[in-house]
């Protein structure tokens, strides 16, 4: 039965080809517009936090906890990454190191700092496990440096190993070793943060408070009683945590980009998409009152509805895939950098939860209400 | 009615004359089908909206991405700054197709309609005229109403994204944005009615959509 409804259904769309194109059309344009500046807002939103996710790697996995000097961390508005407007002696970790087990995992020792001899500024970010020295695409272009060449940093020969890093939020990043950052930063035996990834949170969480540290999983901590902060990025302590740091740091930073005028802007496309869907589902209606009379006229109404809704069914289907299909081509062709297929399937997914609400509101209900009326003022009004 | 006053030797008839006539003809069609006008003008409101929205605001997007440029990778905030420009071209062009489908629709659906006013000896030069009133009435309508509810969407977007009020270029954008949907509806309904007004009355009236 459903089989000869999909046949009879494909057939009727076939039949009226031009009404079927203008239809999907219209319906295809505006899925596609959604889609696209959806994502354009989406990606942007990304793009803040982009640093966040890239500092916490680890070469095992992602770390769950981030120790830093009293004072907390902020994002440098200059350079678009981390910055601690503190930094610990070594020392202090070692003496960290007799009262905490940290073996259970792995522990990056972190110095970063930004040096101004590129514009915007160059952030040497050194890590204890990283063992060569790579820059960022942009930092080799304004240093005038290629891979397998020595450059001079702050008076410090270095070689560059690899122009590979992604583009995250700070454009000009050096990723050396931990004891090249010391050197090139005149900071030896210095540190800007740990981080962690270890086993056991709950028991790393009560030495580190017994070794004298703040532990919050709340990003706007900054202010400890001298000691270090330890953040955990993962799971929640306490009854007044509610979410954890993540998201709190993502309410942080993305809420400001979310509600931008682009975040607004690609709100308001949702809205007038779903409106322009919503009036050429219904124009289909409206365009097929004669057909409806007739069919009611030889009493055939039940059928008709079943029938008229899989031809919705198809043509929205079909509709979506061409939009969701166009949007991604305009993506592809006008923004590539843009082009993050996590950030895309999320306005996928938005753009198809528009399909149930446009069957009910853009055929079930006014076809049922269609159906309902006499023949005789069917076909008259038609 | 419309109909006979404007059969009636429709050449001799002086412009404003026949003019009035055919605004008449557009107001009793509008008056009995009204149901089925009120989605062409929803469309073209919804397009000449997104026209307006995206004509006043973008300038004060662009200046308060300028704001986070210190938390995005120059690469990004320029693809960003990219990205925003194509948003309103796009929104611009879909803008006036949406207008454009929906008035090719409005006028093929009544294909049937232009068989009988043919039959009964309206000429063709009256009946793209009808069409034309019918277009520019739904554009100028449709378009007034975007113009009007985009204000307000405009400003409460900008008033909750935390972005000044002040020097927004209204008239002109709503200037811009009202022809654009006139313009749009009668090249767009242009089309269809050459096309349909060159059948015969007998094809037009067995013509299905």
């Amino acid at each position: 039965m459903s089989i000869k409804l999909v046949k009879i259904a494909l057939a009727n769309l076939l039949r009226h080809r031009t009404r079927t194109v203008l239809s999907a059309t219209g319906l295809a344009l505006a899925i596609a517009t959604v889609l696209f500046v959806n994502v354009i807002a989406l990606s942007f939103e990304a793009g803040v936090t982009a640093v966040y996710d890239y500092i916490r790697q680890t070469p095992e996995g992602i770390a769950n906890v981030w120790i830093t000097p009293t004072g907390g961390f902020t994002l440098d508005a200059d350079t678009g990454f981390f910055k601690t407007p503190a930094f610990m002696p070594v020392d202090e970790i070692d003496e960290l190191k007799t009262g905490v087990d940290l073996s259970k995992g792995e522990v990056v020792q972190v110095l970063t700092e930004s040096l101004p001899v590129t514009d915007p500024p160059l952030v040497i970010y050194g890590r204890s496990d990283q063992s060569s020295v790579w820059l960022s695409p942009s930092a080799a272009i304004a240093l005038n440096a290629a891979a397998n060449q020595s450059i001079t940093l702050e008076n410090i020969a270095v070689k560059v190993d690899r122009i590979a890093l992604p583009d995250l939020g700070a454009g000009n990043v050096a990723l050396v070793p931990l004891e090249v950052a010391g050197q090139i930063l005149k900071r030896p035996d210095q540190l800007s943060w740990l981080m962690l990834r270890q086993e056991g949170l709950p028991k790393l969480r009560r030495d580190l408070l017994a070794a004298g540290l703040s532990a919050t999983t709340d990003p706007t901590v900054t202010k400890s009683d001298g000691k270090a902060i330890a953040y955990f990025l993962e799971g929640r302590y306490g009854r007044e945590d509610i979410v954890s740091f993540g998201v709190k740091f993502a309410a942080l930073y993305i809420n400001q980009a979310s509600s931008t005028l682009l975040g607004w802007l690609a709100k308001i496309t949702l809205a007038l998409g779903f409106v322009l869907m919503l009036s050429a589902a219904l124009l289909s209606i409206e365009e097929r009152r004669r057909e409806f009379g007739i069919m009611v006229a030889v009493g055939v109404s039940g059928d008709v509805l079943y029938l008229f809704l899989m031809e919705s069914l198809l043509l929205f289907a079909g509709s979506t895939l061409i939009g969701l299909w166009l949007g991604i081509i305009l993506l592809q062709g006008l923004t590539p950098e843009l082009l993050d297929w996590g950030v895309v399937m999320k306005s996928m997914a938005l753009v198809i939860c528009y399909i149930p609400p446009m069957i009910v509101f853009g055929s079930l209900i006014p076809a049922q209400m269609l159906l309902q009326k006499s023949p005789v003022q069917l076909l008259r009004a038609a | 009615m419309a109909t006979r006053s404007l059969r009636a030797s429709s050449a001799a008839l002086p412009l404003p004359v026949l003019l009035k006539r055919m605004v008449l003809y557009t107001h009793r069609h509008i008056q009995f089908n009204r149901r089925r006008s009120l989605l062409p003008i929803t469309t073209v409101a919804a397009g000449t909206l997104l026209v307006y929205v995206v004509l006043t605001l973008i300038e004060v997007v662009n200046a308060q991405m300028a704001q986070f440029n210190g938390t995005l990778s120059p690469a990004t905030a320029a693809a960003m700054g990219r990205a925003t420009l194509y948003v309103a071209i796009i929104c611009l062009i879909v803008g006036g197709l949406e207008t454009a489908i929906v008035m090719t629709r409005s006028v093929l659906s009544r294909i049937q309609e232009i068989g009988v006013l043919k039959a009964t000896g309206v000429s063709n030069a009256i009946v793209v005229g009808l069409f034309m009133t019918e277009a520019i009435i739904y554009g100028f309508l449709g378009g007034l109403v975007g113009v009007i509810v985009g204000w307000w969407v405009a400003a409460i977007a900008q008033m909750l994204s935390g972005m000044p009020l002040a020097l927004l270029p209204v008239w002109q954008n709503a200037a811009l944005a009202l022809l654009l949907a006139v313009a749009t509806s009668v090249v767009a309904a242009l089309f269809p009615i050459w096309r349909t007004v060159r059948l015969s009355a007998i094809q037009a009236i067995y013509h299905q959509f």
